[in-house]
């Protein structure tokens, strides 16, 4: 199957395209986006006058759910999502049941995501056994399987000598830790930004400190270390100034936003409207504005979809005991394009 | 942001949940309609036939004594049938089973649930999810709103200073965690007090409070001048442990209610309290039992605009055809159609009543 697209703007920023032209697809496989191909004989031509073309995009945070809460979703309802969003590739955070930390269950990934016809799915493996944060997972053997990165999902590590411990190795293995960061006693089990919303409503909240502060002591190992560390799912101003700080300072560091983050605020909170239920939580408008501003000016490298789809009971309740997260892969690209 | 859940489309009450996007018209006509309640606990007979047929079911998934006590009394003098429901919850409870409770009464009938639960957003979630002719009463959700308390509080305080507008009001103690002192704040702002104060550790006092429309003080000594009412809350013991208090004597030795700090207050400034006490914890018992403290009547207020409330969301949540207001009418009796109604007590037959 050769598939010829014409006439579009493509835009291509890992190899420096932003022209008009013409694409080469063959057998799913872009062949050239420059010149025509010897011999390609397209079977079908898409004129895509006054569009963009772009390669598949990759989203850096993803749940899928399939393996243990298949209710809620499977790898085969998702990556149809994915795909109507022109995502073609999905890192699948560890927190999956069971969590990725043997390369068994790395395998069993593959094989799901081979049985849906989407093979690009690649696992992120757990930074400590189960997620629990006490001990090391085999961060080397999860690489052998496939493992792109370790992290450590939405889950404290227990004490900072794990962490250095954890960042120590996995340098050694050149290993990118995903880090999300978030000091889970400065949480106080929280479900809302802890702002003037939070305070009206009486809902548990979040300092902007729960993840700044965990941030601050994760760049400071990542330079005793010389771990390479992306930041996931970045949500206030002061996180988007220490990684701005950081990679000034010549760390290796980058960073993601997830997309609801860039236009959603606490104001934006109906009610008790558990849609809204996201964490790390809505915060200000400053902060959204600094967040695009550390998109814009590069402190911030991606935006990520942070999808965690659910079933319907997970969101019906009172709102401190409805299960966060939202499902954004769908949105994911129409909310990049509209900011 | 405002609630209109609570509103139906005429801007009439239909469930209560929170002060919050109430307008000043409508708390008075609250207040108002208690007024015209407050004499039928007095009275021989001791009820008025406005809610005869109908079901009430107190639905209690936190415990309560007097909340729910005064809501019992409040619906069986309307002449409601009331169930009182009291499920113990978990942390791990479920929004199924939540739902699953609400939905099983609903299939019995049911016209109104008078909610308490300890999450946040419960009676907002309930209301959001109920059958349309069922009214929600709010008993207190989580850290968020307690609306009936707000309001008795308000009845008190008008009974004996009517002019909002000149009321410097403190509340005092563990505002973090007080869904009282969240709705008293919106109630005495919408009515047009002049000033809210709040009087509290900053372990005790939730993020950017001052946006809820008060000023802050740290400190009782101070905070205390020129208030026309002193509002104490309940101190729980839990605080201690969880690290947002030392102990209860330094408490008590800081922002405990004693009789020389009452003097620092305006001499005729009354002592109010949701209960229940913690003597020698929050409030000394001198000044809890004393001249100024107005707790008891407070309590007792609680039955007249627990009916008030319930009154005006039967009235409008069951609309029937044909009927002025919606109450129903048995064929034989008399009564006044809308509220207030001083008049409503007078039953045929019932002489001495009015």
């Amino acid at each position: 199957m050769k598939i010829r697209i014409d006439h579009g703007r493509i835009i291509d920023p890992a190899n420096g395209i932003n022209r008009a032209g013409s694409v080469y697809i063959e057998d799913g496989k872009i062949v050239s986006a420059t010149d025509e191909p010897a011999g390609f004989k397209p079977d079908t031509v898409i004129d895509a006058e006054n569009q963009i073309v772009c390669p598949g995009f990759i989203d850096l945070s993803t749940r899928l759910r399939d393996m243990g809460h298949s209710r809620k979703a499977t790898f085969k309802s998702e990556v149809l999502a994915a795909a109507s969003a022109g995502v073609t590739t999905l890192c699948l955070q560890p927190d999956t049941a069971p969590v990725i930390d043997t390369p068994a269950v790395v395998e069993l990934i593959k094989e799901l995501a081979e049985k849906s016809g989407y093979p690009q799915i690649y696992a992120i493996g757990a930074l400590t056994q189960k997620l629990e944060g006490t001990e090391l997972s085999s961060m080397l053997s999860l690489k052998q399987a496939g493992c792109i990165a370790v992290g450590n999902a939405n889950q404290p590590v227990k004490n900072l000598l794990v962490l250095r411990r954890a960042m120590e190795y996995a340098a050694s293995h050149d290993l990118l830790l995903m880090f999300r960061s978030n000091d889970f006693w400065l949480g106080n089990n929280g479900c809302a930004h802890e702002g003037a919303v939070a305070t009206r409503y009486g809902l548990p909240s979040i300092p902007e400190a729960a993840e700044t502060i965990a941030l601050a002591q994760c760049l400071e190992l990542a330079e005793l270390t010389g771990c390479r560390v992306h930041f996931g799912q970045l949500s206030c101003k002061r996180s988007v100034i220490k990684i701005h700080q950081a990679k000034k300072y010549g760390l290796k560091v980058s960073a993601d936003v997830a997309v609801h983050q860039l236009h959603l605020t606490e104001n934006d909170m109906t009610p008790f409207d558990s849609a809204y239920h996201v964490l790390p939580p809505l915060r200000t408008e400053e902060d959204k504005q600094y967040l695009r501003q550390g998109l814009a000016g590069s402190t911030i490298n991606s935006i990520c979809s942070d999808h965690q789809p659910h079933d319907l009971d997970a969101k019906l309740g009172a709102f401190p005991e409805t299960e966060p997260g939202m499902s954004s892969l769908e949105t994911l690209l129409p909310l990049m394009l509209c900011w | 942001m405002t609630d209109n859940l609570q509103l139906n489309a005429e801007g009439k009450l239909k469930h209560f949940l929170t002060i919050e996007g109430l307008s000043k018209s409508l708390l008075t006509e609250i207040l108002d309609t208690a007024e015209s309640f407050a004499g039928v606990s007095e009275h021989q007979v001791k009820k008025v036939p406005l809610l005869r047929g109908k079901t009430i079911v107190n639905l209690f998934f936190e415990n309560s004594t007097r909340t729910r006590t005064t809501f019992e009394l409040a619906a069986t003098r309307l002449s409601a049938d009331v169930i009182n429901m009291n499920i113990a919850t978990s942390a791990t409870s479920k929004g199924e089973s939540l739902l699953d409770t609400i939905r099983n009464l609903e299939s019995m009938f049911v016209d109104m649930f008078v909610v308490r639960h300890a999450l946040s957003g419960a009676a907002h979630f309930i209301a959001q999810q109920t059958a349309p002719h069922i009214s929600v009463i709010n008993a207190g959700d989580g850290q968020h709103a307690h609306p009936t308390q707000a309001m008795l509080d308000m009845f008190t305080i008008r009974q004996l200073k009517p002019d909002f507008s000149s009321l410097r009001v403190a509340i005092i103690g563990d505002i973090l965690h007080s869904r009282v002192a969240r709705s008293e704040i919106q109630a005495l702002n919408t009515l047009g007090a002049a000033e809210v104060r709040v009087i509290a550790p900053k372990t005790l006092l939730p993020a950017h409070v001052e946006s809820l429309g008060v000023s802050v003080s740290h400190n009782l000594t101070e905070g205390l001048k020129d208030i026309d009412v002193v509002m104490m809350l309940r101190l729980q013991k839990e605080r201690m442990s969880s690290a947002l208090l030392p102990s209860e004597s330094e408490y008590f030795k800081c922002f405990g209610l004693t009789e020389e700090k009452l003097k620092i207050a305006k001499p005729d400034a009354i002592v109010m309290h949701p209960g229940p006490i913690n003597r020698g914890v929050e409030i000394d018992s001198k000044v809890a039992d004393g001249p100024q403290s107005v707790i008891l009547k407070q309590v007792s207020n609680g039955i007249a605009v627990r009916m008030a409330v319930m009154a005006m969301a039967m009235q409008t949540a069951a609309p029937a055809p044909g009927r002025s207001g919606g109450i129903h009418t048995i064929p034989g009796e008399r009564h006044a159609g809308s509220l207030p109604a001083s008049g409503i007590h007078a039953i045929p037959g019932d002489k001495g009543a009015a």
